[in-house]
């Protein structure tokens, strides 16, 4: 039998859309509304922001010193080429 | 019962342009500086490179032995495009799209067998391709240098995911593509994108939290 939908349902459903704000207002205010009503829903908010921040943390760590070293001696040479045929 | 301001805080939408901000502008303003001459901007573009290669060919098609390689050849090979390039807008696609097939070429050479990731523009790398020296097998990072940079529990979570699930939350996450520009690289249409990058999202939070 299928359940009906519930505010917890529409809110996980649409979570992520919500956090990169591509729902329209109303949309926004009823997600923000239940979480606030939710302690569920509200943890489960803070977990998926978590985890996205998460991911883009790991972007800005530079790479490990040996393959930057590495890479390094490989872009120095490539200019070398450039200057020297230019 | 949590103050006002931290509850707000959870509830807050994200805006993407806050997270990076205008790096496709700021892409695009390094290659054009890069293809009229400019050594420091052709410099600066290749750091640029250098990580979001070996980014992408680590986390995406998971291998750290064919990490290096498709990092030196996607430096390469953006030293050469750039130079004569014509849609510096395009730049960012043309890249994803040339460091994954990279990633494909290597994996078939390693085992013989269909690769993976997404089977798309393999034809087209397989073109204009150079040798190019690359690092010693005995130099490579190991998996203790490369769980301490990205984190173990990170790594384990990304690999749970589905291959083009995961260059989907690499290239929207951790690159800050639009989901337009996601949609172009993955040739996949945006609805799909977004569905799959929700998806994977909720399967990262349950790998994370029970790590
Ligand atoms: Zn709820």
């Amino acid at each position: 039998m299928a359940r009906r939908k519930t505010a917890c349902d529409m809110l996980a459903e649409r979570l992520s859309a919500f956090l990169d704000g591509d729902l329209d207002a109303a949309d926004c205010r009823r997600i923000a509304a239940h979480a606030r009503r939710c302690a569920r829903c509200r943890r489960l908010t803070k977990e998926l922001r978590d985890t996205v921040g998460t991911c883009r943390r790991a972007a800005t760590v530079p790479l490990p010193s040996g393959v930057r070293q590495r890479a390094l001696d490989g872009i120095r040479a490539l200019m070398t080429t450039r200057r020297g045929t230019s | 019962m949590q103050p006002a301001g931290k509850r707000d805080n959870v509830l807050r939408v994200t805006k993407r342009r806050d997270l990076h901000p205008s790096q496709g502008a700021e892409f695009e303003a390094l290659v054009r500086a890069a293809a009229s001459g400019g050594d420091a901007a052709m410099e600066t573009l290749l750091m640029r490179v250098q990580s979001t290669a070996f980014r992408f060919s680590l986390l995406v098609c998971g291998d750290p032995h064919d990490a290096e390689d498709v990092m030196q050849e996607s430096l390469l090979k953006t030293f050469r495009h750039v130079r004569g390039i014509r849609e510096p807008a395009g730049f960012r696609t043309w890249l994803f799209r040339t460091v994954r097939n990279f990633c494909m070429m290597k994996r078939r050479r390693r085992v013989g067998e269909p690769s993976q990731v997404l089977s798309i523009d393999a034809a087209a790398a397989s073109a204009d391709r150079a040798p190019i020296d690359v690092a010693d097998a005995a130099q490579r990072p190991d998996e203790a240098a490369l769980n301490s940079w990205l984190g173990k529990r990170l790594r384990a979570a990304l690999a749970s995911l589905a291959p083009a699930d995961r260059m989907i939350v690499l290239l929207r996450e951790m690159e800050g593509l639009s989901t337009r520009e996601v949609a172009a690289i993955t040739k996949m249409s945006e609805d799909n994108v977004k569905t799959r990058l929700h998806r994977s999202r909720a399967r990262l939070r349950a790998e994370l939290k029970e790590a």
